[in-house]
């Protein structure tokens, strides 16, 4: 087949003749077999390249698709590992500070204040009193100690001291904040062991820190 | 010009460039939030569902790609072109695919207001609760002909139905000689509009897979090159992408290839003959 049918045909199928060379080109298409041939080659190619793209498009949404669904599957499991956070947080914010507030509030603090072991029993001399409220805070029976140690009537700063701490370890903060408060306007050495941890426990468990 | 006129014309000329930039072009339009918006729209009026929707938006950007390279590209605008092309592939895929065709027509058999607006039209004109579900039965099957010719142009799919409804009622009526339905005047034959146009080849896919695979990789990359974009490139060009001498050998290879091309189709015995389909 001479090349100048291909030429042309393929000039026409490029789209860009002039209208009356279009229309002759059209005329001559009708009439000269050759550059029917020329043109329908021409045209089946184009076919055949245009199939090719279409499939190699095809696989590429595919392929495309997938990339969206995984983009977002994987914001969407990056918004639940958040969520799941979150809800860990408000979980654990609630377990610890929002179930019944006054009595959670109390449980931290006691839980978190350090009690002062129980003094030696020769501390507090021979005092009857003493001796029984330190094995009952020894065994952290505080009422006990409390009954004991409140009775004793020269109440030096460590019983004071240890008084305080039974209060506040049996959740009766308005008699420990007394003392304690008390106990830190003097000069003892347990004016020093105090600040600022017991009251600042105290105002944590009555809730008005 | 305008600023959407020119981002339209930007995508035009990645397309054109081919290679990398056209891929990455494509790859913005497949996840172009607002045509693909466009796409549902008029699917899901037109009566299709999301994998409808879905099928429809791809041959759109596939008749988009091939409809740049091969310089028949002639919209306005873009969403022109999605809007416009969303309607002829939803109607290519209801023409050609039975089962897409039926579930869309049981979509429409089992719509209890379409049941009752037609059921409404016929009782209020003469007819009675008989004739009525005559003239729904009727319609579904003039219907599913409709959709087979190409008769209906994707517009919404409901408001047709109603409307082929009315019009076999009232040639109902006409053959019983009764008076003619109260609200004529609002309800005149559809009007068909535009003529539909898509550019693509006569042979079924299926031959053209089948040619293919006979063509071998070599006829197959050389025609690539040449009519991908046509003359994108220069035959010295392709000589050397071929490995081949000189300009001269490309271009007898390319000869070579496309008359194998036609051979393979020859013996199909396929009467070839392509022309703009409407």
């Amino acid at each position: 087949m001479d090349q100048k049918y291909i030429e042309r045909a393929e000039t026409y199928l490029r789209g860009n003749l002039a209208e009356s060379d279009r229309k002759n080109f059209e005329r001559d298409l009708a009439s000269d077999p050759e550059l029917k041939l020329a043109f329908d080659q021409c045209r089946l190619a184009m076919d055949v390249v245009d199939r090719q793209v279409e499939i190699d498009l095809s696989s590429k949404f595919r392929h495309w698709g997938k990339e969206k669904d995984s983009g977002r599957s994987h914001l969407m499991s990056l918004a639940w590992k958040i969520a799941a956070s979150v809800a860990v947080i408000i979980g654990v914010y609630f377990i610890l500070f929002q179930r019944s507030p006054t009595l959670s509030h109390q449980q931290l603090a006691l839980k978190f204040y350090q009690t002062p072991p129980a003094p030696d029993r020769t501390m507090g001399g021979e005092d009857r009193l003493w001796a029984k409220g330190i094995e009952a805070y020894q065994q952290q029976q505080y009422r006990v100690a409390i009954d004991n140690w409140s009775r004793i009537t020269r109440r030096t700063p460590e019983v004071s001291y240890f008084l305080a701490n039974a209060y506040f370890n049996n959740m009766d903060y308005q008699s420990a904040i007394l003392i304690f408060k008390d106990l830190s306007e003097g000069g003892s050495i347990y004016s020093f062991r105090m600040e600022p941890c017991p009251v600042v426990f105290i105002h944590w468990a009555t809730g008005t820190l | 010009m305008s600023k959407e006129h020119q981002s339209d014309q930007m995508i035009i000329n990645t397309i054109l460039r081919g290679g990398k930039e056209r891929e990455s072009t494509l790859k913005y339009l497949f996840h172009h939030r607002h045509f693909r918006e466009t796409t549902a729209e008029i699917v899901f009026k037109a009566g299709g569902d999301h994998e409808h929707q879905e099928t429809v938006f791809e041959a759109c950007i596939i008749q988009l790609d091939k409809q740049i390279r091969r310089s028949l590209y002639s919209e306005k605008s873009l969403l022109d072109f999605f809007q416009n092309q969303t309607r002829v592939q939803w109607c290519l895929l209801l023409q050609r695919n039975q089962p897409d065709r039926h579930k869309v027509l049981g979509k429409l058999g089992d719509d209890p207001d379409l049941k009752r607006q037609i059921r409404a039209v016929v009782m209020k004109n003469s007819g009675n609760l008989e004739d009525a579900e005559d003239c729904f039965q009727n319609g579904l099957e003039l219907l599913d002909k409709q959709l087979t010719e190409g008769k209906y142009r994707g517009g919404a799919i409901k408001g047709f139905f109603y409307q082929t409804c009315y019009n076999l009622w009232r040639n109902e009526l006409k053959k019983r000689r009764t008076v003619p339905m109260a609200d004529e005047a609002l309800h005149q034959p559809v009007e068909l509009e535009d003529p539909l146009t898509v550019y693509e080849s006569n042979l079924s896919r299926q031959l053209l897979d089948e040619i293919l695979q006979r063509l071998g990789a070599s006829c197959q990359k050389i025609l690539n090159l040449k009519y991908f974009i046509m003359d994108q490139l220069s035959m010295d060009e392709i000589a050397v992408q071929m490995g081949l001498k000189n300009a001269q050998n490309a271009s007898n290879t390319l000869t070579k290839c496309r008359k194998k091309l036609w051979e393979l189709l020859v013996e199909h015995e396929h009467p070839y003959l392509w022309t703009r389909n409407t």
